[in-house]
């Protein structure tokens, strides 16, 4: 049996740390072992919130890489889908985080490895038409700029979300929480079923809506 | 590589501040320049001292041992004796070489390593790695140490006695062995930097069949550390005890350079062992990301598939698009604080119908009565515009000349067929500017509008 120090769901509401989790889950938060005690914090109590998220029709989710989140399944609230940018600089990070060479580092590197990475992947031609709203400026150089800002801000968002944490000199440390990036890669041999188990799961959805960006 | 260039004499640096010392050595032009080949004979010559074959050799072994270690750095390279010479001569002029001068007699071709090229040799290959045993060893020497310092500065005697029995030992004896674990500390830096560079470079190659070897490795290197880590703990904790107490000793004996001394001691005996707690916490870190790294990516994927897969769901991404789905917050409600108001009267005027039609107002046109004006001039046949208006508007008061006109064009219109002229400039007509246009004289009744 699993020893717990929480016995109702009362002595979590009242616990100091309950409002902060609580809120920043349902603010789209990542929680991994570097949160210790907010991670220590849902794993007592995961067996009475799972059933309190239930009622917000939420799932929460331990992942077998150990972070929790909250998956939305109905519409009591709010929901978002990752936009274009954030999307794809977390794909990005998900695949720096699989290579070999990111251990010498910890997952820390410098944050222009994520642009250089994905314009290497895309082409520096295609990465305007990936990432910015339409119309796309004729400029090149002005094009470029906006790709940086949309990139920059993508990380900003994503950092809030508890993927990737934004550190001092123009770094980043990437978070364990990114390889839910790599799910759909990693969860079926083709990438289509993949996706199709993800969608089936309530985790992803297909086809962007206007706007994204 | 820093460069060494001139043969200056650096005056003794003893005592002197961090601003004279550079300012002294840049003025000397100091630099050094030591390529692979050139460090890998120096260490030649080094391994041939330590192996007991003296401590000089005469040139021939020398250009020997520059043979073997070329054959070995640059096999492709022309000339070896040239380069000998040459290397011989840049070494010596860089005080890494020097010639041997025996009773006032310089002998030919005996050369030797100096104290610089020893101590940088030192540094490289220095085997002295950071082992529980090295670390006990250096600690213990220096706990003896320190104990007798201590003792004969409780003793304590004349300035001759401070100076040979306390403050000398602590200076260098003391100093040297701090440095000496430090510098060994250092050492494990970059053992700690090698054991993560092998185990990405296992991982890069094997992938998950590396796994065994690199978890053998990660245990062992921990297990090390852990060792290194208790050892230097227990060990800081009594050399900074004793230092003190030296240093309290010295106070009370008034000696207050031996104090001194003995404070910036404990200082760098603490600065080592928080420099061993960081590299342990570091390791630690590092420890638990490649734990989790082999058991969460490595384990979960030993084909290697994945990064592939990801690196085309990138690709395809645009063509393809998908989402995570994520709560979003509330927007935030800026709610206001409640405010007195104003109490209005309520309205208590009886409702009623107040708008009044527009009425309809026609602009004066002087009693000019326009249809009949308008069929005169038609009569002829056809009327122009300009002269309708020629005719009518100069008995139309000026305020009500632009609405005339306006009627005056609806009429011959009415009255007439309306051809335009060729030329549609703008003519002038008794004050204002219009387009000229003609009217024929209808051979049907006009057709029935409402004024």
């Amino acid at each position: 049996m699993t020893r717990t120090r929480f016995q109702s769901m009362e002595e979590i509401v009242a616990d100091d740390l309950f409002p902060r989790v609580d809120l920043a889950l349902r603010a789209g938060r990542h929680f991994d072992l570097a949160d210790v005690e907010e991670w220590s914090f849902l794993t007592d109590a995961a067996p009475f919130l799972e059933g309190f998220y239930a009622r917000y029709h939420c799932r929460l989710v331990q992942s077998p890489d150990s972070y929790w989140y909250l998956v939305p399944e109905g519409d009591l609230l709010p929901v978002r889908r990752l936009r274009a940018a954030e999307m794809v600089v977390g794909q990005t990070m998900a695949l720096l985080l699989l290579d070999p060479a990111i251990t010498e580092t910890r997952g820390i590197l410098p944050r222009t490895r994520v642009l250089e990475t994905l314009a290497g992947i895309v082409g520096q031609d295609e990465l305007p038409r990936l990432v910015l709203d339409r119309p796309l400026p004729r400029d090149i150089a002005v094009a470029a700029e906006r790709v940086r800002e949309r990139i920059a801000g993508a990380l900003r968002s994503l950092s809030e979300l508890g993927f990737v944490q934004l550190l001092p000199g123009e770094l980043l440390l990437i978070r364990p929480a990114t390889l839910r990036f790599a799910d759909a890669a990693r969860l079926a041999p083709s990438l289509e079923e993949g996706l199709r188990i993800l969608v089936a799961r309530g985790s992803i959805d297909l086809a962007s809506e206007s706007g994204d960006g | 590589m820093v460069e060494t260039r001139s043969l200056s004499r650096v005056p003794p640096m003893n005592g002197s501040s961090v601003a004279e010392v550079v300012a002294r050595l840049h003025r000397g032009g100091l630099h050094l320049e030591i390529g692979t080949t050139d460090l890998c004979f120096l260490a030649a010559i080094h391994v041939r001292n330590r192996d007991g074959e003296g401590s000089s050799l005469d040139e021939a072994s020398l250009r020997d041992l520059y043979a073997f270690v070329s054959e070995v750095t640059e096999p492709a390279a022309p000339n070896v004796q040239k380069r000998a010479t040459h290397a011989l001569e840049r070494l010596r002029d860089q005080r890494l070489l020097a010639r041997v001068d025996g009773a006032g007699i310089v002998r030919a071709g005996d050369w030797t390593l100096t104290r610089l090229s020893t101590g940088i040799l030192d540094y490289y290959l220095e085997e002295g790695a950071l082992t529980r045993q090295s670390l006990l060893v250096l600690c213990s020497t220096l706990r003896a140490t320190l104990h007798q310092v201590l003792l004969d500065a409780t003793t304590g005697g004349d300035d001759r006695w401070w100076d040979e029995r306390v403050l000398s030992p602590l200076r260098v004896t003391v100093s040297d062995l701090i440095r000496g674990i430090d510098r060994r500390q250092q050492g494990l830096d970059e053992q700690q930097d090698e054991v993560r560079a092998r185990v990405a470079g296992l991982l890069e190659k094997h992938w998950s069949d590396a796994l065994e070897s690199c978890e053998a490795l990660l245990d062992e290197t921990a297990r090390t550390l852990r060792e290194l880590g208790e050892v230097l703990l227990v060990e800081t904790g009594a050399i900074v005890d004793l230092v003190e107490q030296i240093g309290a000793v010295s106070s009370k004996a008034d000696r207050h350079v031996v104090e001194a001394t003995a404070h910036g001691l404990a200082g760098e005996t603490l600065r080592v062992g928080a420099w061993g707690s960081d590299r342990m916490d570091a390791w630690d870190a590092y420890f638990g990301f490649i734990q989790r790294y082999l058991r969460t990516v490595v384990r979960l994927d030993a084909g290697r598939a994945t990064s592939e897969r990801l690196r085309e769901a990138i690709r395809s991404w645009g063509s393809n698009p998908w989402g995570i789905r994520v709560p979003e917050p509330p927007p935030l409600r800026a709610l206001r604080d409640p405010e007195a108001r104003l109490f209005l009267k309520p309205v208590v005027r009886p409702r009623a119908a107040r708008d009044r039609p527009p009425r309809q107002e026609s602009p004066p046109v002087g009693g000019v009565d326009i249809a009949a004006e308008v069929a005169s001039l038609l009569a002829s046949g056809e009327a122009r515009l300009v002269d309708a208006l020629a005719t009518i508007l100069p008995q139309v008061p000026p305020g009500g000349r632009y609405g005339t006109t306006g009627e005056v064009v609806e009429e011959l219109a009415l009255a007439g067929i309306v051809r335009r002229p060729r030329d549609e400039a703008w003519v002038a007509a008794e004050g204002l500017e219009v387009q000229d246009l003609v009217a024929v004289r209808r051979l049907r009744p006009r057709p029935e509008t409402s004024r």
